[in-house]
C-alpha cells in the first residue's frame, strides 16, 4: 500500500517533471523550434521535380530520398553538392539538386504474389511520422480481395558510415501464402535483404526488410 | 404576369432601339459588336486571334417567342484545339471550328435556341478563353433565322444608365471602419503571417496556418495591450495548407493536394504525424490548384478544390474533378463529391441553416463573383476542355449572391456567420476580400427553396485584406490576412491578425433586403426619421443579368434603370417597401438609398447600398403599398447628383477604381497619379524585353483592350481582367479621357 503511494507519487511527480521541461522547452524559443518535427533542411514536402504527390527526405549529411507518394516508390536517389541544399524550392516547388545515384522511371508498380499469379496494387498513401530516429510513410496497396499496409522509413544517420542508401520496409497484412513483389526495374538498382540480412526476391513477413542502393 | 408585361413595356420605352433590319433571316454583323475586344478587322471581317477579353456579342428582340437557327460564316485556316462557345440568353453551345479551304468564307449552322420574347437577349460568341492562336478566325457574321417574318430585330447597344455621384458608402467602397467596430492591428513586424487557415482550438487558443507552411498558436489570455502578440510555431513543414478544422481535439489541414490531420503522437504540443486523410482526386503541378477551407461538422471535412490557372493559355485542361466541393469521412477517408463547376472558391463555412457557404472569384465562367449556398449535386458553371466535371448541365446552379467585381467584391474569401453577440447582424453572414479589402456581409432568405439575398458594404479601414476569419466563444473576431505576393510587393497590403471587437454601437444602415412579389423590402437598423423614405425618388434601383461565358468576367446584361413605382415605409419605420415594375428572375436589382436619409434620432445613413440577387421571384407575396401621408415628399435637395457629363468617371469607377488609385495610393495595380504623359517601364512578355513607353492615349486604349500585352514592370501576366471586352468604343473613349484627364504629368 504504501509502496502504490510511493510510486503513484514517483509517477505524478515524474509527470509533472516532464510538463516543466515541455514547458521550459516551449518557452524557449530556440529550442521549440528545434524540437519541430519536418525541418524543411530535412524533409520537403512540397511537389519535387514535378511530381504533384511526392516527398523528398534526407539521410546523413546529402543523400535525399524521393518518393513518388502515388505509387509508393522512390523515384530518384541522389546526393547534393557539397555545402549545398540538395532541394531546390522555389514558387512552393521543389527541385532535386545533385549527382542523382537512382532513377526509377517505371510504369510498372508493386504486384502480389499468389498462387503463381501476380496482381498489379493501387497504392494509397496514408501519411508519414517523424520519428527522433527515422522517418516513417505509410501507404494501403490495395488489390481486389484486400488491402496490404506497407510501411518504410529512412533512419535519419546512416547506421554504418559510408555504407550505400538504405532504407527499411514492413508489410502486414499479407495474405497467407502470398509475397509482395517489386517492379522487376527496381531489383536491378537495389538490394532486398530479410530481417536476417540475407538476400530475398520478395517479402513475405511482417517484419522489418531492408532495400539498399547496389 | 403583371411583371413581364411591365418589363416588356419598360424596355420597349426605354432602350430597345430598332435598326433598320427586319427580316426572316437577322444577321448579326461582326462590324455591329459593342466591344472588338483585343482582335482586329480587316475590311468587314474580325480576325480572331486572342481569346482572353474577346466578347463579341449583340442584343436582339423577338416580338414572339419561337425556336430560331443560329448559323456563322467564317474562315479558318488550321483547326482549333478548343471550341468556341455560342450563349444565346445564357443558354450554351459548343462550336467545334471546322478549317474551310481557300480564302472564301463558310456558313455553317450552329444550333437552335429558344428566344424569349419582349425582352433583348444577348448573343455571344466567345473564343476559347485565355489561348492566342497564329490562324485567325475570320468571322463575319452570325446569321439567325426566324420562322416568323419580322419577328427579330437587332438591338443597338443598350445604354448604360447614369450613375449618382458617388461617395463611399454610396456608389464607391468605403473608406473607414465601420463605427461600431474596435479595431486592434496584432501584426508582429518581425514576422509574416500569410494566413491561410484560422479556428479556435479551445476558448483562448488561436491557431492559424500560414501560407508559407507552418501552424501558429495565440494564447488570446496574453496578448499584451501593446507589442507583438505571443505567437507560437507549432507545427511546420505543410504544403501550401489553405484551410484548417478543429474537430473536438483533432486539428485537420488541407494541403496543396491532400486532406492531412496532424496528430502530436508524444504530447509535446508539436505534430510529428501528418495523416493523410484522403487525396482520392487527381492532381497536377499547377501553381493554382488550391484545396480551400475546412468545415468540420459530425464525422465529416468539407472544402473545395480550385482549378489550375497553367493551362489557359495553352489547352485549358483542367485534371477531373477541379472546382469541386469535397466532403470527406474523417475515419475512413472515403470522399465523395458535393457539388462541382467552382473556380476560386477561396473560403467554405456553415450557412445558418446547417448548410454550406462557399465564395467564388470572378474569371472564367464567373462574370462576377458568387457567394454560393451550396445544393447536394449542384453545378455552378466553371468549365473546362470536355469531358469537364460529371456534375456538368447545361442549366447552370445560380449563386445565392452576385457580388458585382469592383462595387461589392474583388476576391471574396470565407464566409462565416455573426454570432449572436452582434446584435442586429446576427445570423447574417461575413466575409473578407484579398484585393477589394475590407468585411462585407450578406442576408439570405429562402424563396420558393432557392436562397437569394443581398449583399451589404460593411466596413473597410483595416491593415489586412482578410482571407480568414475565426470568432471567439464570447465574440471577439480575429481576422488573418494575406498578401498575394510578398508583403508589400506589387500591391500594397500586409499579412497579419487583427482583432476586431463590436462595441453594441446603434448604426444607422440598411440591415436586410426581401424580395416581395411586387418589389422589394429593405430593413434598416433603425427606424427611419418621420415622414422619411416614402418618395420612390430616393431610391436609385438598377437591375441587370449576368451571362456567363468561357473568357474572363462578363458585362452586365440588359443593365437598366428599374421602375420604382412607390415606397412604403411600415408602421414602426424600421423597412420600407419599393414597389418595382418588371423584376426578372436572375437578375440583380442595386439599389443606392439617398445620403439624405436620417434615422429616428437623427443620425444620418451610412452604406446605403445594396445588391440582391433575384433566383426567384415568390408567387404570392405582394408586399403592402399604402398611401402617403401628406408632406411625406416635401423635398428641399434632390436626393441624388448624376455625372451625366463625365461618363468616363462612372466607367473608371465601376471598372478601375479597385485596383487603380488616382492619388498615389498602391492598390492592386499601378496608380494613375501622375500616369498620364509619363515615361513607364513595360514588358513584353511574348518577347520579354523591357522598355520604356510613354503613356499617351494609344497605349492606356491598348491596355485596357489587351492588358497582356504591355505590362506595367513588375506586374504579372492576366492580373489585370479584360475589362475592355466589356466596354463600347465609345464607353472606351470616354474612360481613357477620364484617366488622362485624372492624372496629368505634375
Amino acid at each position: 500500500m504504501i509502496d502504490h503511494t510511493v510510486n503513484q507519487l514517483r509517477e505524478g511527480r515524474f509527470r509533472l517533471f516532464l510538463l516543466l521541461c515541455g514547458a521550459l522547452a516551449m518557452s524557449q524559443p530556440g529550442r521549440a523550434e528545434e524540437a519541430l518535427p519536418f525541418a524543411p533542411s530535412q524533409i520537403c514536402r512540397y511537389s519535387v521535380d514535378n511530381i504533384p504527390r511526392s516527398i523528398a527526405i534526407r539521410q546523413g549529411a546529402g543523400i535525399w530520398f524521393g518518393y513518388d507518394l502515388e505509387k509508393a516508390l522512390v523515384f530518384k536517389v541522389w546526393k547534393s553538392p557539397e555545402n549545398k541544399p540538395g532541394v531546390i524550392v522555389k514558387s512552393f516547388k521543389a527541385q532535386s539538386s545533385g549527382a542523382a545515384l537512382f532513377e526509377g522511371e517505371t510504369s510498372e508498380g508493386w504486384q502480389i504474389a499468389r498462387g503463381g499469379k501476380s496482381l498489379p496494387l493501387t497504392a494509397r498513401y496514408l501519411g508519414c511520422t517523424q520519428h527522433k530516429e527515422n522517418f516513417e510513410l505509410r501507404w494501403e496497396l490495395r488489390y481486389p480481395d484486400g488491402t496490404i499496409n506497407m510501411s518504410e522509413r529512412i533512419a535519419v544517420t546512416p547506421a554504418t558510415a559510408g555504407a550505400p542508401p538504405t532504407r527499411e520496409l514492413r508489410v502486414e497484412s499479407l495474405p497467407e501464402g502470398a509475397s509482395l513483389a517489386l517492379p522487376a526495374a527496381y531489383f536491378e538498382a537495389w538490394e532486398l535483404t530479410g530481417p536476417d540480412r540475407k538476400p530475398v526476391k520478395t517479402f513475405t513477413a511482417a517484419a522489418w526488410h531492408q532495400l539498399s542502393l547496389r | 404576369m403583371k411583371n413581364s408585361l411591365s418589363a416588356l413595356a419598360f424596355f420597349a420605352l426605354t432602350f430597345l432601339v430598332p435598326v433598320s433590319v427586319i427580316s426572316e433571316e437577322l444577321d448579326l454583323l461582326s462590324t455591329d459588336i459593342f466591344a472588338k475586344g483585343p482582335n482586329a478587322y480587316n475590311g468587314d471581317v474580325l480576325e480572331i486571334t486572342k481569346g482572353r477579353g474577346a466578347t463579341i456579342g449583340w442584343y436582339i428582340n423577338a416580338k414572339k417567342a419561337e425556336e430560331v437557327r443560329v448559323s456563322i460564316e467564317y474562315a479558318c485556316a488550321a483547326p482549333l484545339n478548343q471550341d468556341y462557345q455560342l450563349s444565346f440568353d445564357g443558354i450554351d453551345q459548343f462550336w467545334k471550328v471546322v478549317p474551310t479551304e481557300g480564302k472564301d468564307l463558310k456558313r455553317v449552322e450552329l444550333g437552335v435556341f429558344p428566344i424569349r420574347e419582349g425582352l433583348p437577349v444577348l448573343v455571344l460568341l466567345v473564343p476559347p478563353s485565355g489561348t492566342k492562336y497564329k490562324h485567325p478566325v475570320r468571322f463575319r457574321k452570325l446569321i439567325v433565322e426566324s420562322k416568323i417574318p419580322g419577328n427579330l430585330t437587332r438591338v443597338q447597344a443598350i445604354k448604360e444608365p447614369d450613375a449618382p455621384v458617388s461617395s463611399p458608402g454610396f456608389g464607391s467602397k468605403l473608406s473607414q471602419a465601420h463605427p461600431a467596430l474596435k479595431v486592434r492591428d496584432l501584426r508582429d513586424e518581425n514576422l509574416t503571417l500569410r494566413v491561410s487557415g484560422m479556428k479556435m482550438r479551445t476558448e483562448n487558443e488561436l491557431i492559424l496556418t500560414t501560407w508559407d507552411g507552418d501552424l501558429y498558436s495565440l494564447d488570446l489570455s496574453a496578448v499584451p495591450e501593446t507589442g507583438p502578440p505571443p505567437y507560437r510555431r507549432i507545427a511546420r513543414g505543410l504544403s501550401e495548407p489553405m484551410g484548417l478544422a478543429v474537430s473536438g481535439e483533432r486539428i485537420f489541414v488541407t494541403e496543396k493536394n491532400q486532406v492531412t490531420e496532424l496528430i502530436d503522437e508524444d504530447g509535446d504540443g508539436f505534430f510529428e504525424t501528418y495523416r493523410c486523410v484522403s487525396n482520392d482526386w487527381p492532381s497536377s503541378m499547377d501553381y493554382h490548384e488550391y484545396l480551400f477551407g475546412l468545415v468540420a461538422k459530425e464525422k465529416y471535412l468539407y472544402f473545395t478544390a480550385s482549378v489550375g490557372m497553367a493551362r489557359r493559355g495553352i489547352d485549358n485542361f483542367q485534371p477531373p474533378l477541379r472546382g469541386s466541393v469535397f466532403k470527406v469521412h474523417m475515419d475512413t477517408g472515403a470522399t465523395e463529391v458535393v457539388a462541382g463547376g467552382l473556380r476560386t472558391p477561396d473560403g467554405i463555412g456553415e450557412a445558418a441553416d446547417g448548410g454550406l457557404l462557399v465564395t467564388d472569384n470572378q474569371g472564367e465562367w464567373l462574370p462576377a463573383n458568387k457567394l454560393i449556398h451550396v445544393k447536394n449535386g449542384a453545378f455552378y458553371q466553371f468549365r473546362s476542355t470536355a469531358p469537364w466535371h460529371p456534375l456538368d448541365v447545361p442549366k447552370a446552379n445560380p449563386p445565392a449572391v452576385w457580388l458585382p467585381l469592383g462595387e461589392i467584391g474583388a476576391s471574396p474569401t470565407e464566409p462565416i456567420l455573426f454570432p449572436s453577440s452582434w446584435g442586429p447582424y446576427a445570423g447574417q453572414v461575413l466575409f473578407g476580400d484579398e484585393t477589394f479589402g475590407g468585411l462585407q456581409r450578406a442576408f439570405l432568405e429562402e424563396v420558393d427553396g432557392v436562397t437569394q439575398g443581398a449583399a451589404f458594404r460593411f466596413s473597410q479601414g483595416f491593415r489586412h485584406h482578410f482571407h480568414r476569419l475565426a470568432f471567439t466563444a464570447s465574440g471577439e473576431l480575429y481576422a488573418g490576412g494575406i498578401a498575394r505576393g510578398s508583403d508589400q510587393g506589387y500591391i500594397d497590403r500586409v499579412s497579419g491578425v487583427t482583432r476586431i471587437r463590436y462595441t453594441g454601437k446603434e448604426v444607422f444602415e440598411p440591415l436586410a433586403a426581401r424580395l416581395r412579389t411586387n418589389g422589394l423590402e429593405i430593413e434598416f437598423t433603425q427606424p427611419l426619421a418621420e415622414n422619411t423614405g416614402w418618395n420612390p425618388a430616393g431610391y436609385d434601383v438598377t437591375q441587370w443579368g449576368y451571362q456567363a461565358t468561357q473568357t474572363y468576367g462578363g458585362q452586365k446584361v440588359r443593365h437598366r434603370r428599374a421602375g420604382v413605382s412607390s415606397a412604403t415605409v411600415s408602421a414602426d419605420r424600421r423597412r420600407v417597401f419599393l414597389e418595382i415594375d418588371g423584376i426578372l428572375p436572375e437578375e440583380v436589382l442595386h439599389v443606392r438609398i439617398s445620403k439624405l436619409f436620417s434615422s429616428e434620432s437623427g443620425e444620418p445613413i451610412r452604406a446605403g447600398e445594396l445588391w440582391y440577387t433575384v433566383n426567384r421571384v415568390p408567387a404570392d407575396l405582394p408586399g403592402e403599398v399604402k398611401e402617403v401621408p401628406s408632406g411625406s415628399f416635401a423635398q428641399v435637395e434632390p436626393f441624388f447628383h448624376f455625372t451625366k457629363g463625365d461618363p468616363g468617371q462612372v466607367l473608371f469607377q465601376t471598372y478601375c477604381a479597385s485596383c487603380h488609385s488616382l492619388n498615389g495610393t498602391k492598390l492592386v495595380g499601378p496608380s494613375f497619379k501622375g500616369l498620364a504623359g509619363s515615361q513607364i517601364k513595360v514588358k513584353d512578355p511574348a518577347s520579354g524585353e523591357t522598355r520604356s513607353i510613354e503613356v499617351t492615349a494609344d497605349y492606356l486604349r491598348e491596355s485596357i483592350l489587351d492588358p497582356n500585352a504591355l505590362l506595367a514592370e513588375g506586374y504579372p501576366e492576366n492580373l489585370m481582367p479584360p475589362i475592355g471586352a466589356i466596354l463600347t468604343d465609345t464607353q472606351l473613349d470616354d474612360l481613357v479621357d477620364f484617366i488622362i484627364k485624372a492624372s496629368p504629368k505634375p
